[in-house]
């Protein structure tokens, strides 16, 4: 199902409910392309690999599906040997000991979120942005807010504002992001904000030189949306859970908290016929240790 | 199809009134529009094409439905309709209101509809389907573009209305003539006058009632002087002084010299001549003797100034004892003044009060009389006011009984014309409300009929109308 369809079903469900106020597609977008994702990682539990090159302790997940959720990352060397490398909390990890007193070797997962302003952003591609120490590194990936200008002519859509985007580091005080803005776009930015939202593995100590390569395991966000005709990554049992859903937080909001109830229940329900059916003996190894799984699942 | 006029009256009868015709067939096609849910106005829709202006004016349109182009030629979106209050939320790019081109919105304002996104050229051009009332004309036999089903419903409406009509002129008919109003009686009533008045006290006494000075009284002789008769009789007190020699007196003192003859009587140079004799004669004898003459003189100087003064008191003691005599003497000269004096002002004093009392009397008497007349006078004129008063209420209270008999009469021949009227028009009411009953119940059947014709065509579009919630269910 795509999401037009999706938001024609949620239309269709709200029809008699009389809502006092215009559902539009950007309020539907904005609960229902979350619950997709909600129900995704919380439901789906697709599994992704991202692999790397050994090179130091820090290594970003890039992939826009990416997730905190790491419940593997192996070790390879290279004579085609692999280890599983264990999970540390990020509490009793301590960056500045010399890794010479480490004997093995482990992972976390942090997320950066320093922030800053920006004093300019140039219209060109990429699109030039100023931000007096800004710390950060290419790669990092940062969300914007609050930017002035840089406004669409035609749409009114701002280039920057609420997007998540990687960034190339100029040097200490600009970077650039890969959004062509070229043409099109009115006056330069003159104001605004950034966030960053760099999500990392983290290990303890370096990997040794002979381990050729790092794959990361981990469960997925759906595939994002391009726009309304793109197929909402989620199992055909589960994209009525994510329309329920948001036809709850819609009626909810309208007052109408007796239906919503009923909408959520409902959404509910469906969420755990496909957990019984479909992920009845997987295990989930991110929630209990595996000889446990038989006493979480039914 | 026979015109509407002529199926109008099939129902009900003749109207009498074309116009009435037209307007009810034109109102009862509006009403049926609005009456109708949109599902079933589709079959009487018009489609504007496609717009590229900014707004469409729908004044007297019932809009039914808004499509937009979604960027590609050719590919309508339906808008959603939004309230006009979300005017500047549907324009605001910032604002989880603001449409997209999949998903158009629409809101109604100033009469005209409003595209979101703002439309423009193709491929973001808009149309708008809409219905607007059709005139009906009482001559026409179809309404263009109506279904059949609908022209009869239409029919009915427009059937019922004249039937208003007719209703109400069946209650607007009576020709009966009601009795004229009797004139209200001019009762005029003159008040009755007060005969004679009375102008004027009678008699009233003229002049003041003040009593005349009273006579004889003339002006009192003061009494005459009390001054004694007597005067004192004392001769003036003569006092004789002793007589000593000398010129300077008796405490006075000048040279002497002894054994001058002048100097020996002038007792002023004796200390002078006893000074001599003590301090440049020295002699003690003659001193001695000279003091014994000084004291010698001052004891006959004492006895004579003691002679003088038992005389002189001789004197004072005649003077007062004078004094009183002539004093006792004027005192009683006084006293017979005064009893004098006394006596005439009692005989004054008596003769002014006789004299007031007798005025007094007079002037009582004077007044007593005329007052006496003032009031039979009065009493006469009172009388004589209360007969003619009398008189006067008499006549006008058989003028007002004359003009009360003959309202009387009046009233009871107007109370028999109305109550022949109230008979008439309650003939006449009675056949109006028979009438009004016939019209009422063909007004209801009509109704029926109406209800009935819309339900057809409304049952044809149920499946539109089905409850989303019992779909679920």
């Amino acid at each position: 199902m795509r999401y037009r369809e999706a938001y024609e079903l949620i239309d269709a469900a709200l029809h008699k409910a009389e809502v006092g106020f215009p559902v539009t597609e950007a309020l539907k977008a904005n609960f229902f392309d979350q619950e997709v994702e909600n129900i995704g990682l919380r439901v789906v539990k697709k599994s992704i690999m991202q692999s790397f090159s050994a090179s130091g302790k820090e290594y970003i997940i890039t992939d826009d599906k990416r997730s905190n959720k790491i419940y593997k990352v192996e070790l390879e060397d290279g004579t085609g040997s692999t280890k599983a490398v264990p999970f540390i909390d990020d509490s009793v990890m301590f960056y500045s000991t010399d890794e010479n007193t480490i004997s093995n070797i482990a992972f976390t997962t942090r997320t950066d979120a320093t922030s800053g302003s920006v004093t300019a952003g140039t219209r060109a591609n990429p699109c030039a942005i100023t931000s007096a120490s800004h710390g950060l590194d290419s790669g990092d990936y940062v969300i914007f807010s609050e930017i002035v200008g840089l406004d669409h002519s035609t749409t009114s859509v701002n280039a920057l504002n609420g997007k998540r985007l990687a960034i190339t580091k100029v040097d200490d005080n600009s970077f650039t992001v890969a959004v062509n803005t070229s043409s099109g776009y009115g006056a330069n930015a003159t104001a605004g904000k950034w966030q960053e939202d760099t999500l990392k593995i983290v290990f303890n100590k370096t990997p040794s030189t002979d381990s050729s390569s790092i794959r990361v395991f981990y469960y997925a966000r759906p595939e994002p949306k391009t726009d309304n005709t793109s197929r909402v990554d989620l199992p055909g049992q589960l994209v009525p859970c994510a329309i329920h859903r948001t036809v709850a937080q819609i009626l909810n909001l309208d007052g109408n908290l007796q239906m919503g109830s009923g909408h959520r229940g409902l959404a509910k329900a469906l969420e755990s016929e496909y957990m019984g059916t479909d992920r009845a003996r997987e295990a989930m190894p991110d929630l209990v240790s595996m000889p446990l799984q038989d006493f979480v699942n039914k | 199809m026979a015109t509407f006029q002529v199926r109008v009256e099939d129902l009900i009868g003749s109207v009498g009134d074309t116009q009435l015709i037209s307007d009810s067939l034109t109102s009862a096609a509006a009403e049926l529009l609005s009456a109708l849910p949109k599902e079933c106005l589709w079959v009487v829709s018009t489609n504007t094409g496609d717009i590229t202006a900014s707004n469409y004016n729908v004044e007297k349109c019932l809009v039914l439905n808004v499509l937009r182009e979604n960027g590609t030629d050719g590919d309508y979106h339906n808008c959603h309709e939004v309230p006009s209050s979300y005017f500047g939320h549907v324009q605001d790019v910032n604002s989880v209101w603001y449409p997209s081109t999949s998903e158009p919105v629409y809101l109604l304002k100033n009469g005209h509809v409003f595209v979101y996104p703002a439309p423009g050229v193709s491929p973001n051009a808009f149309q708008v389907e809409y219905v607007t009332n059709p005139a009906v004309a009482f001559g026409s036999s179809a309404i263009t573009g109506f279904p059949d089903e609908y022209e009869s419903v239409v029919v009915t409406g427009a059937a019922m209305k004249c039937t208003l009509r007719l209703m109400s002129n069946s209650v607007a008919s009576i020709t009966a003539v009601p009795p004229d109003v009797p004139d209200v009686p001019a009762i005029s009533y003159s008040s009755a006058s007060i005969g004679d008045a009375i102008a004027a006290a009678q008699d009233v006494p003229s002049g003041s009632v003040a009593p005349s000075d009273a006579a004889g009284i003339s002006a009192t002789a003061a009494t005459t002087d009390a001054a004694g008769t007597g005067s004192t009789g004392s001769t003036a007190s003569s006092y004789t002084a002793p007589s000593v020699t000398g010129g300077a007196g008796l405490t006075g003192m000048e040279t002497g010299v002894i054994n001058d003859d002048t100097d020996q009587i002038e007792f002023d140079t004796w200390w002078d001549t006893l000074g001599e004799m003590i301090e440049n004669e020295e002699d003690v004898e003659l001193a001695d003797a000279q003091l014994s003459k000084i004291r010698t003189y001052i004891d006959a100087f004492r006895a004579e100034v003691q002679d003088a003064s038992a005389a002189m008191q001789a004197t004072i003691e005649d003077a007062r004892q004078s004094t009183q005599a002539s004093i006792a003497t004027a005192g009683d000269a006084t006293q017979a003044s005064v009893a004098n004096a006394g006596n005439d002002t009692s005989v004054y004093t008596a003769s002014i009060s006789s004299q007031t009392q007798a005025s007094i009397a007079n002037a009582a008497n004077d007044v007593n009389v005329a007052v006496s007349k003032m009031r039979e006078s009065t009493g006469a004129a009172i009388q004589k006011m209360s007969l003619s008063t009398n008189v006067n209420i008499q006549n006008a209270a058989r003028v007002m009984d004359a003009l009360i008999q003959d309202y009387t009469l009046t009233l009871s021949r107007y109370s028999q014309e109305l109550g022949q009227y109230q008979a008439e028009v309650s003939k006449e009411l009675e056949e109006s409300n028979a009438k009004f009953s016939q019209y009422g119940k063909l007004y209801d059947n009509l109704t029926k009929e109406y209800e009935r014709g819309l339900a057809i065509i409304t049952s044809r579009f149920k499946q539109y109308d089905s409850n989303p919630q019992q779909a679920h269910s």
